[in-house]
């Protein structure tokens, strides 16, 4: 029932009148959220944005559905590039004093995996906020009207079936 | 901005915090018993675990650490439990406990359900179990097991009867003999050498070609011959014969001081006899469970099998530590090889360094199985000894129901390489009632009455064990064991001297390999006991040394006989030679001088012609 509800949100969002800049920027800080781990303070904040600024949830989710699966794939990628920059020279004196700071500490910024995770995110995140914009464009103006007339749209969009399997699921629980 | 977002994310957090507050407490309970299941093997199981974040305690009211090898038993189960932790080393994924207080501790307590683990993780368990295994400590252990059950089976008693001295003697071979059989294969080696060199067809030849040419000159007659230059003449050749029969008897002389050096040598293997016949007594006497009954043994025979027993099980409680220190630091080793999807800590400075896993102060009480009252304290235990640069103490005292009391101490180090482990245990003032001392034939007394004082040591050095045991036995009154055997003379010589025997002494030390006792009780038997001991073994003794004298005798003999007539036959040839060089050099020499007198003969006739005329 929730992969159904969350299936037309995203057709709806992407549809409706938002701006692709807020589409686009809920994906990029979904991304954030799914490609590192989860349980950090950094990823705290960023809820905390999506939850606080005008940005669009269900891309958001979108993109934390996809890169949280895509996440383990890239998990030795992530790894090594993160044990690289903690051991780069010149940053030996930064990392120094964060770790002797008990704030930085608690963000886990000396665990390879969630600061190789995280400066990679980073760097994509204007990449993907650019992609996902020109996608979201594209799509309300050449691939929605499209997908409005697919029939899976209509029955995802049909009140009746979607009541049927409420009720459904509803009676089984 | 979006109040509707504000509103939410307060809406999670208060209900995140109500859920912490909530469920927080059983969610670390799980996980922590799903830890230390897997870390002991069997069941952990924790009651009302509770962990407050703002005072970094934490504690429950019982835990219970179920036995693996029998699962419906804990190996011990705790009271109520508390503990401080240290805040900036968990912010940093160490758990430092500052002071961890267990009271109520019993050991070996009655489970209702079964600690057995699901199958599923006792797989992964012993998988990771088989790369444990310090191995040393158990060899050790295995090898004074043998030693003890070597002292079961020497039974003094029932020795004369399994004597059976000819059944042995056939069954061995004298090594002795052996070494005599080589000595004379080499000898037989020599002798064969040396007259090859003596009977060469070269020696022969020219031997007999100076024979002819000593025959020649031997017809030489100085007064037939008429011209001193001719006379001149035959004292060149005789000299020249003279030369080679210095040769030949020089070279004769060099075979004569060669083989009288592998003569030499011969007989210096042969003295090496002496040695092997000996090896051969105690071998015999070693088959044949022959001891050498001294006052330095005699408390290994009685107490040996007991006192072996007891040093066995330090090895066992030592193993134990072993596996535990091992498990504790194998914490530490995972961080090297980061786990899927969990990173690894990269750590930037010392100050905040610390070890994964660290007690500073553990404060016991409890009680063991046999009510006896326990209290101690375990001071820095962790994963990483050498980070924090303090090795593990442990110490302990309580008091057994027979008021005796008890105490420990262990001091595990394992900052270096080098470092020692130590400990010390002692039981004061215990009744030795119905207490049996030994096992053996020898000694089929129990103690129908005393006290007993038990100080043990022990020092662990990389491989090197030394453990040191001593046992004082006060007040002591021996009785006859009920199932003891028919009185023999020994016997009922013990039974007297006992009587008077009071105070026990044993002290048992275990160093490098080696297993020795020494107690006061030797003096009290060893005169009578060797006495009655000395009697039959020296028959047995003498039997053996006889039977194997009568084998080496023979094959001395035999070894003798050959040697004589072989050397002689070689030295016989060799003087032949000597001698015979000898006479024919004394004749050339007197053939010379007869000539050289012909010469000056001749010569002082032909001075006076030629002065007359």
């Amino acid at each position: 029932m929730f992969f159904i509800k969350f299936l037309k949100k995203i057709i709806k969002a992407l549809g409706s009148n938002a701006s692709p800049n807020q589409l686009a920027f809920g994906f990029a800080m979904g991304m954030i959220l799914g490609l590192t781990p989860f349980w950090n303070i950094h990823n705290l904040i960023v809820i905390f944005l999506i939850a606080i600024i005008n940005v669009n949830i269900s891309t958001a989710l979108l993109a934390l559905t996809i890169f949280g699966l895509l996440a383990p794939i890239f998990d030795g990628l992530f790894h090594v590039f993160g044990l690289s920059i903690l051991n780069t020279g010149p940053l030996q004196g930064l990392f120094t004093g964060m770790y002797e700071n008990t704030f930085f500490v608690l963000t886990r910024f000396n665990n390879t995996l969630v600061l190789g995770s995280f400066v990679i995110s980073l760097a994509a995140f204007v990449p993907v906020f650019f992609g996902f914009k020109i996608f979201a464009k594209y799509y309300q103006e050449k691939l929605h009207p499209k997908v409005e007339k697919w029939k899976i749209t209509k029955i995802l969009k049909s009140s009746k079936i979607f009541n049927l399997l409420n009720t459904g699921y509803k009676l089984k629980n | 901005m979006r109040w509707k977002g504000i509103i939410f994310i307060i809406v999670i957090i208060a209900l995140s915090a109500a859920m912490y507050f909530i469920f927080s407490d059983h969610w670390i309970e799980t996980r922590v018993e799903k830890a230390l299941s897997s870390a002991n093997g069997a069941k952990v199981e924790i009651d009302n675990f509770r962990f407050s974040i703002f005072k970094l305690s934490s504690g429950w009211d019982k835990i219970q650490v179920a036995n693996p090898e029998h699962p419906m038993k804990n190996l011990f189960e705790t009271g109520k439990t508390s503990m401080n932790m240290e805040f900036m080393p968990l912010i940093r994924q160490k758990i430092v406990i500052d002071t961890l207080q267990l009271t109520e501790v019993k050991t070996n307590t009655d489970r209702t359900t079964s600690g057995e683990l699901p199958k599923k993780n006792q797989k992964e368990i012993k998988q990771s179990e088989q790369s444990d295994g310090s191995g040393l400590m158990n060899k050790a252990g295995q090898r004074l097991k043998a030693t003890g059950e070597e002292y079961k089976n020497i039974r003094l008693e029932s020795m004369k009867s399994d004597l059976n001295i000819d059944s042995i003697m056939l069954a061995i071979d004298l090594s002795s003999i052996e070494y005599i059989d080589s000595v004379k294969k080499t000898m037989e080696e020599k002798v064969a050498h040396w007259e090859g060199v003596i009977n060469a067809d070269d020696f022969q030849k020219d031997y007999k070609a100076l024979e002819s040419e000593f025959e020649e000159i031997k017809k030489i007659d100085p007064k037939a011959i008429k011209t001193v230059d001719d006379l001149k003449a035959a004292v060149k050749k005789l000299e020249k014969t003279k030369k080679k029969f210095d040769k030949v008897y020089d070279q004769v002389k060099q075979y004569e001081d060669d083989f009288n050096k592998d003569l030499k040598s011969a007989r210096l293997a042969a003295d090496d006899i002496g040695e092997k016949v000996k090896t051969d007594y105690a071998e015999i006497e070693k088959m044949a469970k022959i001891p050498n009954i001294d006052t330095k043994n005699l408390a290994t025979f009685i107490f040996g099998e007991t006192a072996t027993g007891s040093v066995n099980k330090f090895f066992e409680i030592t193993e134990k530590i072993a596996y535990y220190k091992k498990k504790l630091s194998s914490v530490k080793s995972e961080k090297e090889k980061p786990k899927r999807g969990k990173g690894q800590y990269i750590e930037f400075s010392q100050k905040y360094k610390y070890p994964d896993f660290w007690i500073k102060n553990m404060i016991l009480s409890g009680e063991l199985q046999d009510q006896t009252r326990l209290a101690g304290k375990i001071i820095n235990l962790t994963s990483d000894p050498k980070l924090i640069n303090q090795m593990t103490e442990i110490s302990f005292s309580g008091k057994r129901p027979d008021n005796s009391e008890i105490s420990g101490l262990a001091n595990i180090d394992d900052r270096s390489e080098n470092s020692v482990d130590t400990y010390q245990f002692s039981i004061d003032g215990f009744s030795i009632q119905n207490f049996s001392l030994s096992q053996t034939e020898l000694f089929p007394y129990t103690i129908a009455n005393g006290r007993g004082k038990i100080n043990s040591g022990a020092r662990m050095e990389k491989e090197t064990y030394l453990v040191q045991l001593d046992f004082f036995g006060s007040n002591m009154i021996f009785e006859k064991k009920n199932d003891a055997k028919p009185q023999s003379e020994i016997q009922k010589f013990l039974d007297q001297s006992i009587t008077n025997f009071q105070n026990l002494e044993v002290r048992c030390k275990y160093y490098d390999g080696k297993f020795a006792i020494k107690s006061n009780i030797d003096d009290l038997f060893s005169k009578e006991i060797k006495n009655y001991l000395d009697k039959n073994i020296t028959e047995a003794k003498a039997k053996i040394h006889k039977e194997i004298d009568n084998r080496i005798n023979k094959a001395t003999h035999e070894y003798e006989q050959y040697n004589a007539s072989a050397m002689k036959n070689i030295k016989d040839k060799l003087n032949h030679y000597k001698t015979e060089i000898d006479q024919h050099r004394k004749e050339i020499d007197d053939k010379k001088s007869e000539t050289e007198k012909e010469i000056k003969k001749k010569g002082g006739k032909a001075l006076d012609n030629l002065f007359n005329s």
